[in-house]
């Protein structure tokens, strides 16, 4: 059996995990993140609010799935006219189905160069763990940590990352995501965790265009599940519009 | 005065050959000239009909700030209710109104997009507004000859999307508030040849119920193409209009909406005037050698004349008179003949092909006689300062020295 | 007394006759010079614009690229065996490599899409030499060396209220690519443009930049080269053809007229209408000479008489009037010539400046070839003899006695 000091340690660690235990390592993070913001499979359902040029909005409202494989799954709710309308993204390719046509139909994914109100949001997308390496950098703020995270292939999305981490419930707080030049791309704001279903995490993410300042999206998760039952046969186009 | 012209007259009889010669240089020169303007007068009318009536219409109508817009709003429409288009309708002079939607989209066969302009009419309106818009589609069907939900391409993006006549392909696009929509449209013809100076190669055109239903904006569209009575002069029109659509909106002549219309017109016009120059100066010197001939045969009588008391003044009078008479008449038998030419042309049509429209272009030479009375004192004008200077050298000498010369 | 002396003898004598129509011929030969002088500078200036400064008179692209939604999927390796079979074409005289690329560029806080050409200022200036003058105002093209410069249609600049030395960001992608990437860009000043589209689209950016920028190093969209000879481009183009025919790349080899089918058309018809007019031309100075002529053969019948009656040949009077007429026609025809010819070159050094509709002036240098003056003054000459053909034949016919009595 153990000896009484270990035993000792060993609960104080359960009770006060923040004290007691030694600090995470930039794995360890990098893994906490994929896992509240990128988990294996998810369903949820969120409101996207996309501030243009003109700084006129535009707002959606979709119900999520995505599989374990990377693939997304988006049904829309509102507004009315895209009632409906399903998007499927099976890795770089993007479908749309239109009810009314009870089709699906392929979209380039360089439209989104013409502003789209959904390009904002690839930053969700990036899988931290299987494509970057890090390590900490000085964050000059005692409440969070700074990650310099560093594409480990040319087929990551940025070339580098920075992301924020809280010290007290190691939620991502902020990021920001750079091209290959170096040029600040895009950045991302995380905040007001909430509970989901007894997992608290960021329900609340503002993404900017970094070289169009005034372009910029929000997330607002309404319902997240974790850990759902994502079949793979929920990802094929011919299921859309079931 | 009447003396000296009817000496003058005869004196030109006489001499039929030197007259002849001055004759004939006026003559040909008004001639040409004459029915050249005539000629570029109807291909400048084929030029800005077949803009105004092919694809403008004679004034526009838009959202304020539309047309200054850098990516053409959807969010600055104009209604096209019934209600409305009757109030443009009921300004006089007004004959035709017809709405227009123009818009950006996607093609796709379901697989691969490609991107394109479109502009959405309605054909039974757009017909009485631009009644020679079927001209530019060069095979198959115009929109007006097939059912809602066709389309017509031009060659550059129909070639981009794989289609042929009769395929189908799907519109895709996202209306006002964001959200995609998609219909299927069928291609029933192409739009010009490949290689029109279009600003947009890839250009389509639908039916604007369909593009109304696309976009979600019913009873709403981005123009209004108003014809009037006089196209030819579209400004007065325009205060007219504006006082019945009301300060929401503005309202352009073809003028502005077209004005590389203007600019090609004018160039053209430049380049003839300087042929005209040319020709006059040319026809000019030609007067202006037989006069000096003329005066230096008719020493003699210059002297005689002068002897007799005929004042150096009107001797000169008699010689100018002559010129200018022989210009006058020449002139006006020149500007006759092209005159008659012009009308027979104007009536028949001439017809040309270009190769960057489909079918053959018909121009109607018109002359106005503005241009013809300005070119009959020119040339008449001309005339008496060529033989100017001859003669004035002619009377200077001594009557003795005049009688006494060969 | 040879003919060819004594015809010059006689028109100097006759001063003011001959001086009156060697003025009317003179300056039909003028204007006639002077308007081909224009409408070849009006043409040339189209198609220098078009192919000194935008297109290039040969293009080299993988097979497939015309007209291409994509042109960056065919891109080309940048290979020096290329080139060189390129340059090694007869005809060729200069090759530079092209890219073209579109993609959005912003100030910082808002964004617009730009169509690109990256260039090699290195070799560029060599096959479109326009290109290093195309420039608004004080702006100054892109030069070698120069990496993070690029040059702009005036509208895309207001649009984005940048003016000369401002800082933008470039961003773009291409396929293969994850992501997209973005650099900084200095703006080295406008571009002139001839249309107001080209103006709010139109950049111009180094070839290295934009190789870093897509991520494409050692690659282009195609090659353009210019020709020796620019009449004979299409011969060029079939040369060029057969040289990469046995490539295992396919490639597609196109000429100016191939890229700007309307230049051609304009030109067609600029052509038709001087034709008409110097025909006009030609027929009212013809007119002239005729009368002349026969107005000073009917002057001179008892000169004429007085001739034949002392013994001169039928022959030789006819060929006397027809030296003079010839003497007169080469002198003021040549003379008519010369001074278009030099109106013509003085305002080609000034240039004439023509708008297009909504682009940026052009100026067009008149200019002439001595191919066309000759022809002139020979048509002049040959007009002038065959005018004085039959006043000639008529006066010698009369009989010496009837002619010596005349007038």
């Amino acid at each position: 059996m153990w000896r009484t000091s270990y035993r000792v340690a060993f609960v104080l660690c359960l009770t006060f995990p923040r004290i007691a235990c030694a600090d995470p390592t930039p794995e360890a993070l990098l893994a906490r993140y994929d896992a509240l913001m990128n988990p294996k499979t998810f369903e949820g359902v969120v409101v996207m609010v996309a501030h243009h040029q003109d700084e006129s909005t535009r707002s959606y409202k979709m119900r999520f799935l995505k599989s374990s494989d990377d693939k997304v799954r988006v049904s829309f709710s509102e507004p009315a006219s895209a009632r409906g309308q399903e998007l499927l993204r099976v890795d770089d390719n993007l479908w749309v189905y239109l009810p009314n046509l009870k089709r699906a139909l392929r979209i380039a994914s360089r439209e989104s160069f013409q502003g789209g109100d959904f390009n904002n949001a690839d930053v969700l997308r990036v899988n931290y763990s299987r494509d970057f390496t890090a390590r900490f950098t000085p964050s000059g703020d005692a409440t969070s940590w700074r990650l310099e995270l560093a594409a480990k292939t040319r087929d990551a999305a940025y070339d580098r990352v920075v992301l924020w981490m809280s010290k007290a419930e190691q939620m991502p707080t902020r990021a920001e995501y750079y091209a290959v030049s170096g040029k600040l791309l895009r950045s991302a704001v995380f905040e007001d965790v909430k509970a989901f279903h007894g997992l608290r995490r960021p329900s609340h993410v503002i993404m900017r265009n970094e070289l169009a300042t005034k372009r910029y999206s929000e997330l607002f998760f309404l319902d997240m599940r974790f850990d759902v039952d994502a079949p793979p046969q929920r990802f094929v186009l011919t299921d859309l519009g079931r | 005065m009447r003396l000296l012209l009817r000496l003058a007259a005869r004196n030109a009889v006489r001499q039929r050959r030197r007259s002849l010669v001055t004759f004939s240089a006026v003559f040909l020169s008004l001639a040409v000239l004459v029915t050249l303007r005539g000629f570029l007068n109807g291909l400048h009318a084929a030029i800005w009909q077949s803009v105004v009536f092919g694809q403008a219409g004679a004034l526009e109508i838009h959202r304020k700030g539309y047309l200054s817009s850098g990516d053409a709003s959807l969010e600055l429409d104009v209604p096209t209710d019934e209600a409305f288009l009757a109030k443009i309708a009921a300004v006089p002079g007004v004959t035709a109104v017809a709405p227009r939607l123009s818009f950006g989209g996607m093609v796709t066969d379901g697989d691969e997009t490609t991107f394109a302009f479109f502009d959405a009419l309605d054909p039974a309106r757009e017909l009485r507004v631009c009644p020679r818009r079927g001209e530019m589609v060069a095979t198959g069907k115009t929109l007006g000859e097939s059912g809602p939900a066709a389309a017509v391409l031009t060659p550059e993006l129909a070639q981009a999307s794989h289609a042929h006549l009769g395929d189908r392909r799907t519109l895709l696009t996202s209306d006002r508030d964001g959200v995609l929509n998609g219909l299927d449209v069928e291609l029933v013809g192409t739009y010009g040849q490949p290689g029109l100076p279009l600003p947009e190669k890839k250009v389509g055109f639908v039916e604007l119920a369909l593009a109304q239903e696309l976009l979600r904006m019913p009873g709403r569209a981005t123009e209004l193409a108003v014809a009037v009575e006089h196209p030819e002069r579209p400004e007065p029109m325009k205060p007219l209009l504006e006082a019945a659509v009301g300060g929401q909106y503005e309202v352009s002549t073809w003028h502005d909406v077209a004005s590389f219309v203007d600019d090609v017109i004018s160039n053209q016009n430049f380049i003839l005037g300087i042929v005209e120059g040319l020709f006059l100066l040319v026809a000019m010197l030609g007067v202006g050698n037989t006069m000096l001939l003329s005066v230096y045969e008719r020493t003699r009588e210059i002297g005689t004349m002068m002897a007799i008391g005929v004042r150096r003044r009107d001797v000169l009078s008699l010689f100018l008179l002559e010129a200018a008479l022989i210009a006058l008449v020449a002139g006006i038998v020149g500007a006759a003949l092209a005159w008659a030419a012009v009308a027979y042309f104007g009536a028949r049509g001439v017809v040309l092909h270009f190769p960057s429209v489909p079918r053959p272009v018909h121009i109607y030479p018109s002359l106005g006689l503005g241009y013809v009375f300005q070119m009959l004192s020119l040339c008449t004008g001309g005339a008496v300062l060529a033989a100017l200077v001859p003669t004035l050298r002619g009377v200077r000498l001594r009557p003795v020295d005049a009688l006494a010369s060969v | 007394m040879n003919v060819l002396s004594l015809a010059v003898r006689n028109l100097v004598r006759n001063r003011r006759r001959s001086a009156l129509t060697a003025l009317a011929v003179a300056l039909g030969a003028a204007a006639l010079v002077f308007l081909q002088g224009f409408i070849e500078g009006f043409i040339s200036t189209g198609i220098d614009a078009s192919v000194l400064g935008s297109v290039g008179a040969v293009q080299i692209q993988r097979a497939g690229s015309l007209g291409a939604d994509e042109p960056l999927k065919l891109a080309l390796r940048e290979t020096p065996e290329l080139v060189a079979r390129i340059t090694a074409v007869p005809g060729v005289a200069a090759v530079a490599p092209r890219l073209v690329f579109d993609g959005m560029v912003s100030n910082g806080s808002e964004s617009t899409l730009f169509t690109a050409v990256a260039i090699d200022p290195a070799l560029e200036y060599r096959v479109c030499p326009l290109r290093a003058t195309a420039v608004r105002g004080a702006s100054t093209p892109l030069a070698a060396g120069d990496r993070g410069r690029a040059l702009m249609g005036k509208a895309l600049a207001t649009s984005l209220g940048a003016v000369r030395g401002s800082s933008l960001m470039m961003q773009s992608s291409s396929p293969g690519m994850p992501g997209t990437n973005a650099l900084d860009v200095e703006v080295s000043g406008t571009l002139s443009t001839l249309d107001f589209s080209e103006s709010k689209h139109a950049m111009t950016v180094p070839l290295s930049f934009a190789q870093d920028l897509l991520r494409m190093p050692g690659r282009v969209t195609g090659y353009v080269a210019s020709v020796a000879d620019l009449e004979a481009v299409d011969a060029v183009a079939d040369r060029l053809r057969a040289a990469l025919s046995h490539e295992p790349v396919a490639y597609q080899v196109t000429t100016w007229h191939d890229q700007d089918v309307r230049l051609a058309e304009q030109i067609a018809q600029a052509r038709g209408i001087f034709g008409f007019v110097a025909a006009v031309l030609f027929l009212l100075i013809a007119a002239g000479i005729v009368n002349t002529m026969h107005l000073s053969v009917q002057e001179r019948v008892r000169e004429i008489g007085t001739m034949v009656a002392l013994g001169t040949r039928r022959r030789q009077v006819v060929q006397l009037f027809l030296a003079e007429a010839a003497v007169l026609g080469l002198v003021s025809a040549g003379l008519g010539a010369s001074t278009g010819w030099l109106v013509v070159g003085a305002i080609g050094l000034r240039g004439v400046a023509l708008h297009p509709p909504g682009g940026d002036a052009l100026i067009v240098r008149p200019h002439i070839g001595l191919s066309f003056i000759a022809g002139v003054v020979c048509f002049a000459v040959a007009g002038a003899v065959v005018a004085a053909l039959r006043p000639a034949f008529r006066a010698s016919r009369r009989p010496p006695a009837e002619a010596l009595r005349a007038l």
